[in-house]
């Protein structure tokens, strides 16, 4: 071993990692992600219009009160030792909600109203710096003011707006780039498209890369529970039963494929499906030439199980966050041809 | 100059200033180091990683971002467990005029699913929460369930059951037996978890707990759900 091996091998891992998260790149999957995780924000605070004082108010279904002797027993090392399912649903220590401090009716329904046109200004892309952090409080309001109300979608939806707020996520395909534009005609690049495409950016990749590295890391977490299993039962992944537990839960699915009984190779087939794909993706995902496939796969198996799981903001939700790793180049296209489709359309009725 | 090296300075050209790239570098480690601590502190835990959540703001950090989540049985989907099974709760009141009205959490009706789901959420929270290790906070949830019944209609007292409902074994639609068939049998798929009569006192309310609950045994369990 020479001394040039590890001085080379230092340099390269330097340069990789400066590559890996420094190398700037093009905002517009931010821009698209933050659509996508904005509209899904709003429509699950939407959801909670009607349930604001049944939930929060004064004779409500989660009192302050409540959360507050729920959160004793589970500090410190207590929380570790309980049961997974009852640690997710317990109030955290160190948690904050600004709804912790309105209980009238009134009060609950302006704090709502103004937390959901945050989360529509940063949908829209208005002063985004602004508009992302506000809707993170929001998000994270909601969370940990009703733990117990919350399953898959809510932490996902956490740590992508976290995420979010990081990068310049409004610099494309937002409002502000819209009235930048505006305001100084030609500060795009040549051969841009208006106000969708912004210069590329170190901290888009950043941000960019943090979504992949945590996205993975939740897959890889899926896969380990089912490859591994999980608790001291049988594991119902590696028997092919996994799907049957799923399709079997009455109250939880949106649709009914108990008539799969009938062939049980096809629901064992499944549940090896969803634990291969699950175990690939993390892998697969990093490689170029397999990332198509893997976000297709990604995609299509998302689709398929959003109605068994009855969870379709989840579901909608990873498809969302696996555009992190579609290609800025290959957004950028699709966008482009999008544009001059549309500017060519006016051009052809004159003609 | 190499080619190669060209390339190389025309690149660093476009990257932040080395002092940026170091402090960020630095911060996107400590972000990792305590991601890694939350995976490992919340999935089988060992005395170190619970030892390394007590690090200076490690816990603090995880929690206020919601970043301390259990992603194994979060996003497992299912490990066919007793916790991966539905729960309903069940409210029969009596109200002041002398009649009973039964509700049920989450109602069959609640549109759109996202509402359906934080209800039925509640509900398997406090299904979780019943049992020898959580005696001392089982009946809280419950509580606050019953008060907003009480309170919702006026009611002086009534009933609060927690029910499981477990999945059918995959054998059971082509049963020769009709019970088993029907998925939503109460003898064969139904366990009752937690039951309390449900005593207004002052304006208050309050739980008595039945200790008879939890006598029918689940029909399609995995052999280790608790």
């Amino acid at each position: 071993m020479s001394e040039g091996y590890f001085k080379r091998l230092t340099t390269e891992c330097g340069r990789g990692w400066t590559r890996f998260w420094f190398a700037p790149s093009d905002p517009i999957a931010l821009g698209g992600l933050r659509i996508g995780v904005g509209l899904i924000a709003l429509y699950w605070l939407a959801t909670f219009t009607p349930d604001l004082d049944r939930y929060f108010g004064a004779h409500g279904l989660v009192p302050l009160g409540t959360l507050r002797q729920l959160e004793e027993p589970t500090r410190d090392g207590n929380r570790q030792t309980a049961p997974e399912q009852v640690r997710e649903a317990m109030p955290r220590e160190y948690r904050f909600s600004y709804l912790d401090h309105v209980r009238s009716p009134g009060g609950l329904l302006a704090a709502h109203l103004a937390g959901m046109a945050a989360v529509a200004l940063f949908t829209c892309g208005v002063f985004t710096p602004v508009s992302s952090i506000a809707t993170l409080v929001v998000v994270l309001s909601y969370l940990h003011r009703g733990p117990m109300l919350t399953s898959q979608v809510e932490p996902l939806m956490a740590f992508v707006l976290l995420y979010l707020c990081l990068g310049p996520s409004g610099s494309a395909c937002s409002v502000d780039r819209w009235r930048k534009e505006r305001r100084t005609p030609g500060s795009l690049p040549a051969g841009s498209i208006g106000p969708l495409v912004a210069r590329s950016s170190t901290w888009a990749t950043v941000s960019l890369r943090l979504i992949q590295v945590h996205l993975t890391l939740v897959y890889a977490m899926m896969a380990v529970g089912k490859l591994g299993g999980h608790g001291q039962g049988d594991n119902v992944w590696w028997s092919g039963m996994g799907m049957w537990y799923l399709i079997a839960r009455t109250e939880q699915r949106m649709l009914d494929l108990t008539a799969l009984h009938q062939w049980p190779l096809l629901v064992h087939a499944g549940s090896y499906a969803v634990m291969f794909w699950q175990a690939a993706f993390p892998i697969f995902v990093w490689n170029r030439l397999a990332r198509p496939l893997m976000l297709g796969i990604n995609a299509v198996m998302w689709a398929l199980l959003a109605p068994i799981l009855g969870n379709i903001p989840f579901a909608v939700m990873m498809i969302v966050a696996s555009l992190a790793f579609v290609a800025p180049e290959k957004l950028r296209a699709v966008v482009s041809r999008r544009r001059t489709h549309e500017a060519a359309l006016p051009a052809k009725a004159a003609a | 100059m190499q080619t190669s090296d060209v390339a190389a300075t025309e690149k660093e050209a476009s990257l932040p200033a080395e002092w940026k790239r170091t402090l960020v570098s630095f911060l996107i480690f400590l972000h990792l180091f305590a991601l890694g601590v939350a995976v490992l502190s919340n999935w089988n835990p060992s005395p170190l990683a619970l030892r390394l959540r007590r690090v200076p703001f490690v816990k603090p950090y995880l929690e206020y971002l919601a970043l301390d989540q259990s992603y194994v049985p979060l996003y497992g989907l299912t490990f066919g467990m007793t916790e991966d099974t539905d729960v309903v709760a069940e409210v029969d009141l009596k109200l002041s005029d002398g009649s009973e009205q039964s509700f049920s959490l989450p109602a069959s009706t609640l549109a759109p699913r996202q509402r359906w789901r934080r209800d039925a959420r509640l509900a398997e929270t406090a299904a979780d929460l019943t049992g020898e290790n959580f005696r001392a906070v089982e009946s809280l949830l419950p509580q606050a369930i019953a008060s907003h019944f009480v309170a919702e209609h006026g009611a002086k007292g009534g009933t609060l059951r927690l029910r499981r409902h477990f999945q059918q074994p995959i054998t059971a639609p082509s049963s020769s037996d009709a019970g088993e068939r029907d998925p939503y049998d109460k003898s064969r798929y139904y366990s009752q978890v937690y039951e309390a009569r449900i005593i207004v006192v002052g304006g208050q309310v309050q739980l008595l707990k039945s200790e008879a609950a939890a006598e029918v045994a689940p029909a399609a369990i995995n052999k280790g759900g608790k």
